[in-house]
């Protein structure tokens, strides 16, 4: 897995969220600062997947509410199998 | 009718934006490539015109990028480039702007996509924005959301003459006084398995050209053999002619009628007769107060199946009588290939730019005509003329006819 | 006076449609007996009301020469269908002799239309654009075949009044190509007469638009009445229901 995973997840919650991307590294909390809804988390979850080349358990990331967790989940995330 | 068109975006096989688009018509440029979106090994047509040169985040947030239909996205680039080709930054009163879209596909294709994302892999890993998506409704609320026309907001469905009859319906809005603006014409990309799949199945593509794909598209030649399915989006913006004046605007073209009807006879074909069919450009032409006489140009339908060619032909017969075998007939579906439901916005377009700057789009590979179609095709090449008043006609599914007569602003500027 | 040359000729053809008017007139009171009458009481109520809406107008019904022995079938079988007032346009086709030597035995104004020589068809088309009243005319008994040509756009917009579509429509006859096509309604047959809307014709309209718009008049009319004939929607739902 890519060093800069957590580049990686900051700049796909940017997009998502149409914020800056220093914005979303100081979060403490998507959901309670950025209000990051389940449809987002749902997009970024899946862009990170396709941008990265990785399968993630959803369920394992679903409920994660900051850039370090997810990005350690990512981390640990298996490469997609097939194309 | 005193509604105008004052901008154009389009988003087609042949180029996006109008000097593009403009530039492949006068070429006489074909569209048509080797299906590359999946592979089409299996099908008896290998080929489509796919929209190649258009990068999403040109046009919308990055986020749209990676979740919108590509149906809604060619809309949201087709309207995009309709308000910047009408100068206007921002609206006046975004209250007073409404979007009518017209689509046949719409959301299948993307339908199709999460459907088999649901099957092989479960809801979970479904798009979550699908309800929002799945409906067809969606190309005009997305151009409405990120373009700002808070109006009335909506998608006509008919088939392939889905965004001839929205430009028809967005100037009776503009008439009765409930917007100042519309963003009007259609968007279609129907480039997934399934529809694909079945219009082969049903023997309507072009089948015999795999390995000429440029040559595929033959609208009223004797060796056509059906359509080339194709993707894209054509939108205007429609304003009274009055307030265009008011703002300076470029005028385009003025509405000068629309006509519709339906034979209400057969799911596919049109009735033999035509009667129905000639009421809709009768129709039009009675409510620009045009006689057939006035028309110099027409973009027909002419999509290069065995039956709607010769009856195109016969309708064009009716309508003009003895001038008929010396008036300019095209079908620019042999460079675009078939948009379905964006077809009629994309062929007005064409239509608009041939009189905006004189010259007849032609129609390619008619190397030979069907005996049944005796018209002055444009074949081959491009032409100059002067085009003061010109038609361009709609058929679809469901024996549906629509006609829109458009005529060469008088300060044509 | 008619030159004696095509005097002659014309006096042959009118002994012949004699025989043959009074051949079909006959016919036609038989098939009348067993024919069905589509639609009739519709079509009387809507004749009434464009007697009320345009009553004092210059009108032209104008319909395809097929549907001329049809009509008479139809007038036949409900008497105030084809009111006395309005006139028929004899010409010198072999249907137009035949048609209007039918309704002359029904004791109908006729009206003439001569081909030759010039100063007599000036003169007759003259009165026609001068006749006040309702005027009845097939419009392709000189082809082509349901073609509404120039000459009758002309007439209709130097009378500056209305033309009505008119379609008389049978399920069963025999098809006799005479010049024309002429349709002889059979025994056990429907007939349907059906008005179309009236098409305003304005003195210095275009005749390329009118001309277009007459004929799309009469095609619609014509397949109003062939869908009334077949059954139309209202009968399918009376079936289903």
């Amino acid at each position: 897995m890519p060093a800069d995973a957590v580049d990686t997840v900051v700049r796909l919650i940017a997009i998502e969220l149409e914020m800056p991307e220093d914005r979303v590294r100081s979060a403490t909390s998507l959901r309670g600062e950025l209000g990051m809804d389940s449809i987002a988390a749902a997009n970024v979850l899946f862009a990170i997947e396709e941008e990265l080349g990785v399968e993630l358990v959803l369920e394992d990331v679903e409920h994660l509410d900051d850039v370090a967790e997810i990005a350690r989940v990512v981390r640990r995330a298996r490469p997609t199998t097939g194309s | 009718m005193a509604v105008v068109i004052t901008g154009m975006g389009c988003v087609t096989p042949i180029g996006t934006g109008r000097p593009a688009f403009s530039a492949a018509l006068r070429r006489g440029e074909s569209g048509t490539r080797r299906l590359s979106r999946f592979d089409p090994s299996g099908y008896e047509c290998q080929v489509a015109a796919e929209v190649v040169d258009f990068r999403a985040e040109d046009f919308m947030p990055l986020r749209e990028v990676r979740s919108l239909p590509r149906v809604a996205q060619l809309a949201v680039a087709g309207a995009r480039l309709a308000m910047e080709d009408a100068r206007l930054r921002a609206w006046p009163d975004p209250t007073r702007v409404g979007v009518l879209l017209g689509t046949s596909g719409g959301s299948g294709s993307y339908q199709f996509e999460q459907g088999l994302i649901f099957v092989e892999r479960g809801v979970r890993r479904m798009h979550p924005s699908f309800p929002a998506y799945a409906h067809n409704g969606v190309i005009a609320s997305e151009c409405a959301i990120q373009l700002d026309a808070h109006g009335p907001v909506f998608t006509v469905s008919s088939a392939c003459t889905s965004s001839t009859d929205a430009i028809g319906l967005a100037c009776a809005l503009l008439e009765a006084g409930t917007v100042d603006f519309i963003l009007a014409g259609g968007s279609d990309a129907p480039l997934a398995p399934l529809l694909f799949a079945s219009f082969d199945r049903l023997g309507a593509m072009a089948r015999r050209f795999n390995d000429r794909p440029e040559q595929a598209s033959r609208p009223f030649a004797a060796d056509r053999d059906g359509f080339v399915l194709g993707e894209g989006a054509g939108v205007f913006v429609l304003e009274k002619r009055e307030r265009a004046r008011e703002r300076s605007a470029p005028i385009l073209a003025e509405i000068a009628g629309y006509g519709a009807t339906c034979d209400a006879a057969h799911h596919f074909t049109q009735e033999e007769s035509g009667v129905d069919a000639t009421r809709a450009v009768v129709e039009a032409l009675r409510q620009g107060n045009l006689s057939p006489d006035d028309v110099d140009y027409v973009n027909a339908h002419g999509t290069a199946t065995a039956q709607n060619d010769p009856f195109e032909t016969a309708i064009f017969h009716r309508v003009f009588g003895e001038r008929a075998p010396r008036l300019p007939v095209s079908s620019t579906k042999s460079m675009v290939g078939h948009l379905l439901g964006a077809c009629g916005a994309v062929e007005l377009a064409a239509t608009i730019v041939g009189m905006h700057e004189g010259f007849l789009p032609p129609t390619l590979n008619l190397d030979e005509p069907d005996p049944a179609c005796d018209l002055d095709y444009v074949a081959h090449r491009a032409r100059p003329a002067q085009i003061d008043v010109a038609l361009s006609t709609s058929f679809g599914f469901g024996s549906r006819n629509a006609a829109l007569v458009v005529r060469k602003p008088d300060d044509a500027g | 006076m008619v030159p004696s040359s095509a005097g002659g000729a014309g006096q042959g053809a009118d002994r012949v449609a004699r025989i043959v008017v009074r051949a079909l007139d006959g016919h036609l009171r038989r098939v009348a007996a067993t024919a069905y009458a589509v639609d009739a009481e519709a079509s009387r109520a809507r004749l009434r009301a464009l007697h009320e809406d345009l009553g004092g107008r210059r009108v032209l019904l104008f319909y395809w020469i097929e549907d001329a022995l049809p009509l008479m079938l139809g007038a036949r079988l409900a008497e105030d269908l084809l009111r006395s007032e309005i006139a028929f346009i004899r010409d010198e086709t072999i249907g137009g002799r035949i048609t209007s030597g039918m309704l002359e035995r029904t004791g109908r104004p006729v009206r003439d239309l001569r081909t030759t020589p010039a100063a007599a068809r000036t003169r007759d088309v003259q009165d026609l654009i001068c006749d006040p009243g309702w005027l009845g005319i097939a419009v392709d008994g000189r082809g082509p075949y349901r073609r509404v040509g120039r000459p009758f756009a002309r007439l209709a917009a130097r009378r500056d009044g209305f033309a009505i579509p008119l379609a008389a429509r049978v399920d069963r006859a025999w098809t006799v190509r005479a010049g024309a096509t002429l349709r002889i309604p059979r025994r056990g047959t429907s007939v349907t007469v059906r008005f179309g809307e009236p098409i305003l014709c304005r003195s210095g309209a275009d005749a390329t638009l009118l001309q277009l718009v007459l004929q799309q008049g009469l095609d619609e009319t014509v397949a109003a009445a062939d869908r009334a004939l077949r059954g139309g929607v209202a009968r399918a739902a009376t079936a289903s229901s």
